[in-house]
């Protein structure tokens, strides 16, 4: 038994005396899943190309933070005025107060398992399964964030920083858009640099009627981390849900995503744009589920990998026997940008009704020797008509970012990151 | 300002262009005719440094230098023009984007200074109007959802913008209507100048209806079976490709 999966140490973090009994269930549930299923192997095949035996040597024990001050202001440097309401998390922990503002109520997780069980019961660890790091963050998480917004509010998008300052750490956020609530959330998942740290985060979101939500997600650690995340989506009638997902950095970053369209006439779109360089390792796994009718849904994913990079899209939808007027699309593309960058993609559709428009494609390749050619032919560098073509392959996704300030850092980074980025910053305004 | 000395070039490990001897002086506009297969893509091709063939035997001399050993851009900037005959889409690139990188590659290597936005738009929008390309399409992605004739009219758009010395029009004409065909020809001759060489490329006569060349070349098999004036173009017109080939040729 490895030093992350001790059975023992698992028992005894994942004991809070403090826990509605219902929570203690629930974390004794996912502590006895996790132990008996051990980490996944290749066998499994949601990691079949996702390595995670080095984290055999790593210990569960949550990284303590006695300040969060200074990785908050690491992060405050790093982010810069993005026009966002921010609420940092260190460690998964709140640092600092949340002033009230009208329509939106935000608390931390262990205040309101203390102060109000009752309204996480039936929400918390029940959007989002707790099968391997979910489990794991499920039977230790000690706090989070829990966010419920109403009609009426009507301010900033909410920015929610999380910094990993240590070895291991567990985020946790509860996310509740009540009937006809509209904002956009950011979720940054930095670490600070020169360590080598596991977050293993969750967040669980839930769209009443007509709710509307717009999630940016962004994967950005330092080349020591790793980060296993595991976001649950739950949507009532008429809901809208975006996700944007954007991995940058990190040794390894997996997000898996559970949308389950539960009422009629919800909406769920999942974008993503990847950037993987040196020896990274970015997967994403995404399955929606449309239980109820009318429900449209598109996905795509586009990704750069560079170096001698991986990357792994492994899509679901499922199509509920029953239902009507189903539209699905699922898109995933690739652009290879060494001989030596791997990439591993799966779309898949499993449809069991026959009222629906539905399509899937994946595509991987290079750039294009033909648009290549005509870039140099009217007198551009090679270098920079790859950098051209490079970042033209990924754009669409960004430019759909709606809180402008963070789009534009993100747009930057990925230039930082690009050979001959530079050269393309014109382009990227 | 072209000179083309017993050039061979293969592709694949197949023989193409068979020892193709051309010159072409200042200010005058040469069409190359011929079947298809005979080598007219592949010369325009070679010309511009498109990768994918061997130059096994012979020399092309532009402006004084040697162009083969350079690379694309830099035949470009030294003012080498391909307008393709099929231009790409690049969606995510504006042409506006595309088209200031490419002039002020150009200008940079001719010792000028780059054009700001504003000087740049300006020269745009007056380069525009030669073959009525609108603001819109000036703005948008490099060729994105462009008709057949909106993309053959950004090429000559770009050729007008980057005035090179040499312009090889690959099948310019070809999936234009009668209507576009006028307007791209019309773009084409307001560029016509006695330090600009022309090379038109076609299958059909057609378009030397509106762009009178000076000399017409038949290039058949990989090599220049006939060289005349614009007369030359009508007979061939009239009798199809036959007398070169052998066998009937649409």
């Amino acid at each position: 038994m490895s030093a992350f999966l001790d059975s023992q140490g698992l028992a005894t973090l994942g004991t809070r005396e403090s826990d509605p009994a219902w929570l203690t269930a629930l974390r004794q549930e996912a502590s006895a899943g996790v132990v008996e299923s051990g980490l996944p192997t290749g066998k499994t095949e949601a990691w079949r190309y996702t390595s995670v035996r080095a984290l055999g040597n790593q210990s569960v024990a949550a990284a303590k933070t006695t300040s969060g001050n200074e990785a908050v202001a690491w992060a405050t440097e790093l982010l810069g005025d993005d026009g966002t309401l921010k609420l940092f998390l260190v460690n998964g922990v709140p640092v600092g107060d949340f002033a009230s503002v009208a329509g939106l109520s935000v608390s931390s997780l262990a205040d309101t398992l203390k102060d109000a069980p009752d309204t996480l019961q039936g929400r918390l660890g029940k959007i989002a399964h707790s099968e391997f790091f979910a489990g794991i963050n499920s039977a230790l998480f000690e706090d989070g964030l829990v966010l419920r917004v109403n009609a009426k509010y009507q301010g900033l998008p909410i920015h929610i920083v999380h910094v990993a300052d240590g070895n291991a750490s567990y985020p946790r956020l509860l996310v509740e858009v009540e009937p006809n609530g509209n904002i956009s959330i950011v979720e940054t998942y930095l670490s600070k640099p020169g360590q080598d740290d596991v977050c293993t985060a969750v967040t669980e979101v839930h769209l009443a009627d007509g709710a509307r939500l717009e999630h940016l997600r962004v994967m950005e650690g330092g080349d020591g981390s790793t980060h296993l995340g595991t976001l649950g989506v739950l949507q009532d009638r008429n809901s809208t849900y975006t996700s944007r997902s954007v991995a940058m950095g990190g040794k390894l970053s997996r997000l898996e995503i559970e949308a389950r369209m539960a009422g009629p006439g919800a909406e769920c779109n999942l974008d993503g744009m990847y950037h993987a360089i040196g020896s990274e390792h970015v997967a994403h796994h995404t399955l929606i589920t449309h239980a109820d009718s009318h429900g449209a849904s598109t996905e795509e994913y586009r990704g750069l990998i560079d170096d001698r990079a991986h990357a792994v899209f492994d899509g679901i939808i499922i199509v509920d026997q029953g239902t009507k007027g189903t539209s699905a699309h699922q898109q995933n593309h690739n652009l290879l940008l060494s001989d030596t960058a791997t990439v591993n993609t799966k779309p898949h559709l499993e449809i069991d009704s026959d009222d629906l428009s539905a399509s899937h494609g994946a595509t991987v390749g290079s750039v294009n020797p033909d648009h290549l050619f005509f870039l140099r032919a009217r007198g551009i560098d090679e270098n920079h008509a790859r950098s051209i073509l490079t970042f033209s392959f990924v754009r669409s996704i960004l430019d759909r970012i709606e809180v402008e300030a963070v789009k534009e850092r993100l747009i930057a980074r990925l230039l930082s990151r690009l050979p001959y980025g530079d050269d393309i910053a014109e382009l990227a305004k | 300002m072209l000179s083309i000395k017993n050039l061979h070039a293969t592709a694949d490990g197949k023989s193409i262009l068979k020892g193709i001897n051309l010159e072409v002086p200042a200010g005058e506009v040469h069409a190359i005719m011929g079947p298809n297969g005979s080598g007219k893509s592949t010369l325009s091709h070679v010309l511009a440094g498109r990768d994918g063939y061997e130059i096994t035997e012979g020399e092309v001399i532009f402006d004084g230098e040697s162009l083969l050993e350079k690379k694309p851009e830099d035949r470009a900037r030294a003012g080498v023009f391909l307008a393709f005959q099929y231009p790409v889409e690049l969606p995510g690139v504006s042409n506006v984007y595309f088209l200031k990188a490419a002039l002020n590659a150009v200008r940079k290597s001719r010792g000028e200074d780059p054009l700001d936005a504003m000087d740049f738009m300006k020269l745009a929008r007056e380069k525009a109007k030669l073959v009525e390309l609108d603001d819109g399409l000036v703005k948008r992605a490099v060729n994105a959802g462009f008709s057949g004739g909106e993309k053959k009219r950004n090429e000559i758009f770009q050729m007008a913008m980057l005035e090179p010395k040499l312009a090889i029009l690959d099948e310019t004409d070809s999936g234009l209507d009668i209507d576009a065909l006028a307007t791209v020809s019309k773009g084409v001759n307001a560029l016509r100048d006695e330090a600009r060489s022309m090379l038109i490329i076609t299958h059909y006569q057609r378009l030397l209806d509106y762009i009178e060349p000076d000399v017409v070349h038949v290039l058949v098999n990989g090599q220049i079976a006939r060289t005349g004036d614009k007369d030359l173009a009508k007979e061939l017109e009239a009798n199809g490709y036959a007398e070169f080939t052998g066998r009937a040729v649409s």
